[in-house]
């Protein structure tokens, strides 16, 4: 069975005023169907602009270098507008961090649901669905990310709702077009840390449901530690380790991941003193030579800063990008 | 803090060094200005009218002819090489009036502006930043004057001041000030409620602080921008109102106050009124495209990045 | 069960005495002619030279209590004592005089910097709005702040712009310890940062509070960050305080199901050493 979202060595140039940021350096990940990915990484690490690219909504100037992505055996590379509309909303969905925002202000949740049905309809070839069709679709979508009054809730403007209800919402969207991918931007990243339990556990029952793939992006190790099978670790444009998310979590390889897990403050157990990295992220347009990350690694030898490790296999599924990983 | 006096004085870094930050972004407006071509043309209209204005009595032909010569042999010539405008009814050259017109009419949008701004900028930063009754008066009075066209109001005060351009100067400036208090206003309005404002509160600054040390130069951008497309406005305006005989008087070399006197002698001497006609079309058109330009420039929210 | 308003405020070591005591604090917003309560009579003390934790979600009242304490935001009622002094009874000059004793570092440090104003214009302003240090004097008291918070002399002719999240929230502290003050209120200061620069942030913060002697009033809605940093924690639902006590004892047993079902909702994560709690995590076959 093939994966159903192939990344090979991907490289993205941005160019600026300042000169050319290399914003990935050779991204290899896949993801295989049903599963669960998360991409970890701090800012600047490039796993927003590496999900906007999977969708075409990367930023305007991006230029791929190298490399590919591939989705269900079709490229995703050099589409046009028209095949995009195909595949957005219908094959791979998004949702993003902020609710409020992604919704608008000057129409009802019933009305904006309403559309993205009807837009997908037309997007996948079928005929136009009937008023009581669209509004049967619409009631089934919002009672499968579990609201439980979908009627008040198609009434209302997104002011009136909740962030989590908003939330809820524009997963609603996000699954109306049927899609095999959902890719998630930092959904629980805006919302109360009760709230945020109550959508993690919705995109799991949503998993579980449906079958969906989903891959999941944030800064927050333990929002991805609850819903993800797999992780990914990033930084500065690479990804420096990936595997189960248990095992990278309890025995983390590369130094960077180390140095994440161990700046985490614990809400149980001893309190240690937090380990912080020192240095800063690196200037992508200017990067450090070899491996990305030497400069800040207590491990770092001649070899780091000449040579860019390449990604190696140390167990079952899991994989290091680092010249001492084995030590 | 450190106790011991210190002998040393903190090294300070070259000119360069401490303004590089300042430099880069000049280069970087620079840069992204110079990539579009009606920025460029406005700047161009604007450089070669500031020239004009600055140089007129050295780069006029016959400096002598601008406050009116009288030499009837020569009036109503039309374009040639000696005189590549034409000649006035009065026989003075016109492309030296015109060159010259450029200063009056510098002056005047210079002052208009100045006076306008510098009425309208205080009161919009009070009234946006300190709300309640002070600021429904500024904006009461303010919507007063803006509900009246400007180009009658003008007219009533320069016919109660009586003509002459000086007056007319005034008016347009009663006339132009509501204009920055609107949008001085708005800018203070959302710039009291950013963090720093609020910082600078718990370090306990004063309102004047505030007003001066972060409201002001975050206002600067659309200050700037109105103003230089106002510099347009302000010399269409004299014009006109020279055109009607209420501002410039002859023999003043006033682009308006030309046209006022050449409406006479259309169409057969047409370069009369079409030349001083075209300079402040020009004029007006490199203002106006300047401030688009800087408008794309330093609002970074307008340019497509 | 007492009503949190009355629960009797945790005894501090009886040596310390209290910096701060706020008591029946509360905040009416007006909007729309209709009336909002942000804070439902809040009392609080904070032992000198220890670390008061506010937790709570948003819409809690935390960020309103800790502006009102900065009388950033006129208390609606209530009455704030700090260091013996009414604090809510001062007005003009004297308020402003009494600023330089306590400060705050905000969340967001992209917005607490004015982006038309140099790092060294941004320093100055404490000492040029509060005291008559000038020239030469200054400029060492500017170089010595920036020695304070590890950064470079370099950056005093930068723009907040060109430097980083972490970077510029060390300028906002350093802005806030510029005048001494006896009592800073962090609201939020590590939110808007990313994982690791929290840490570095953190770390600071507790150096800095044993180098210069301070207290602290921090604010957050992370609560293993306050769990780490906090000796004393106040929990906050909806403009009133749910419960408080020593963090070891509120964390350790939670006395209030809201409390308990904040606790609950943090992900957790097994641990590289030890590893000795089970995870929330369902390795999926």
């Amino acid at each position: 069975m093939t994966a159903l979202l192939r990344i090979e060595n991907y490289h993205l140039d941005i160019p600026t005023f300042d000169g050319v940021l290399r914003v990935l350096d050779g991204i290899d990940l896949t993801v295989e169907r049903g599963e669960t990915l998360g991409i970890v990484g701090e800012s600047g690490c490039g796993k927003t602009v590496l999900v906007r690219s999977i969708l075409g909504i990367g930023p305007k100037r991006a230029r791929r270098t190298k490399g590919s992505m591939t989705f269900d055996s079709m490229s995703l590379d050099d589409l046009s507008e028209a095949e995009w509309r195909k595949i957005r909303g219908v094959k791979i969905s998004m949702i993003f961090q902020d609710p409020m925002t992604y919704l608008n202000p000057l129409f009802t949740i019933g009305r904006q649901l309403s559309d993205v049905i009807a837009a997908h309809g037309r997007a996948q070839g079928r005929r136009p669905l009937t008023r009581e069709e669209r509004d049967q679709r619409c009631r089934q979508l919002l009672e499968q990310v579990q609201i439980r009054d979908p009627e008040r809730v198609e009434a209302s403007y997104p002011h009136q709702l909740s962030g989590g209800m908003r939330q809820r919402i524009l997963i609603a969207m996000a699954l109306a077009g049927e899609p095999k991918l959902l890719i998630a931007d930092e959904p629980t990243t805006a919302l109360d840390v009760t709230i945020q339990a109550q959508i993690l556990d919705l995109m799991r029952d949503l998993v579980d449901r449906l079958g969906l793939t989903v891959i999941m992006i944030s800064h927050d190790v333990g929002a991805i530690a609850a819903i993800a099978q797999r992780v990914a670790v990033m930084y500065a444009g690479v990804v420096v380790e990936q595997g189960p998310t248990h095992e990278i979590l309890a025995s983390p390889q590369h130094p960077y991941t180390q140095g994440l897990l161990a700046a985490l403050p614990d809400i149980e157990g001893e309190i240690h003193p937090l380990e912080a990295i020192p240095g800063t992220i690196p200037n992508l347009i200017h990067p450090p030579s070899g491996c990305r990350f030497h400069p800040r690694c207590s491990r770092a030898t001649e070899i780091c800063k000449r040579e860019k490790p390449e990604m190696r296999s140390i167990g079952a599924d899991h994989a290091v990008a680092c010249h001492h990983a084995a030590d | 803090m450190s106790t011991e006096p210190s002998i040393t004085l903190p090294e300070t870094p070259s000119f360069r060094e401490r303004h590089a930050s300042t430099i880069r972004q000049w280069r970087l407006y620079a840069h992204l200005f110079s990539t579009s071509f009606s920025s460029m043309l406005g700047l161009a209209l604007v450089v070669l009218f500031l020239i004009l204005a600055v140089f007129g009595p050295w780069l006029a032909p016959y400096p002598e002819d601008t406050m009116g010569a009288v030499k009837l042999s020569q009036r109503l010539l039309p374009p040639s090489l000696e005189h590549p405008f034409g000649t006035d009814e009065m026989g003075a050259d016109i492309l030296s009036r015109v060159i010259v017109g450029a200063r009056t009419s510098l002056w005047i949008g210079l002052i208009i502006t100045g006076l306008g701004a510098g009425i309208g900028v205080p009161l919009g930063l009070i009234a946006g930043y300190r709300g309640g009754f002070i600021r429904a008066a500024i904006m009461r009075v303010t919507d007063l004057f803006l509900s009246v066209p400007g180009l009658a109001l003008a007219l009533a005060i320069v016919a109660a001041l009586g003509p002459g351009i000086t007056n007319c100067i005034i008016a347009l400036a009663l006339v132009w000030w509501p204009g920055y208090v609107r949008l001085v206003e708005s800018k203070t309005l959302s710039v009291k409620e950013e963090l720093y404002v609020e910082s600078a509160l718990a370090l306990g600054a004063t309102t004047p602080w505030i007003l001066w040390r972060h409201i002001l130069p975050n206002c600067m951008t659309p200050i700037i921008v109105k103003a230089s497309m106002d510099m347009g406005m302000a010399i269409l305006s004299a014009a006109s109102l020279g055109f009607i005989g209420l501002g410039a008087k002859p023999p003043l070399p006033e682009w308006g106050a030309m046209i006022s006197v050449a409406r006479s002698y259309m169409p057969d001497w047409w370069w009369y009124s079409v030349f001083p006609g075209l300079a402040i079309f020009l004029t007006v058109l490199g203002f106006n495209l300047l401030g688009d330009g800087l408008r794309d420039v330093l609002d970074p929210r307008s340019r497509s990045r | 069960m007492p009503s949190p308003a009355t629960m009797p405020l945790t005894e501090h070591s009886g040596a310390q005495d209290a910096i701060l005591c706020a008591s029946g604090l509360s905040k009416i917003f007006h909007s729309g002619g209709k009336e909002f309560l942000a804070v439902d009579n809040v009392s609080l003390t904070i032992g000198v030279g220890e670390v008061l934790g506010i937790v709570g979600e948003s819409g809690s009242g935390k960020s309103t209590v800790a502006r009102m304490v900065m009388r950033l935001i006129e208390p609606t009622s209530g009455r704030i004592v700090f260091e013996g002094e009414d604090l809510t009874a001062k007005s003009g000059e004297e308020l402003r005089r009494m600023r330089r004793h306590m400060q705050i570092v905000f969340q967001n440090p992209h917005s607490a910097l004015d982006p038309r104003h140099t790092i060294r214009s941004a320093l100055a302003e404490p000492f040029l709005i509060q005291t008559k240090v000038r020239g030469v004097e200054l400029e060492r008291r500017i170089d010595n702040l920036l020695d304070i918070v590890s950064l470079p002399k370099a950056f005093k002719y930068r723009y907040p712009h060109e430097l980083s999240g972490g970077q510029k929230q060390r300028i906002c502290i350093a802005r806030a310890v510029a005048l001494e003050p006896r009592l800073l209120v962090l609201d939020e200061p590590t939110s808007a940062l990313d994982v690791s620069v929290q840490a570095q942030i953190i770390t600071f913060l507790q150096e800095l509070r044993q180098k210069l002697n301070l207290t602290y009033l921090f604010i957050s809605h992370n609560l293993a960050v306050i769990r780490h940093i906090c000796d004393h924690v106040m929990v906050m639902n909806q403009g009133k305080v749910v419960e408080q006590g020593s963090t070891r004892a509120v964390f350790a047993s939670p006395q209030s199901d809201y409390t308990r079902q904040l606790i609950d909702s943090v992900p957790k994560l097994p641990k590289a050493k030890g590893g000795k709690i089970p995870g929330n995590v369902r390795p999926e076959s």
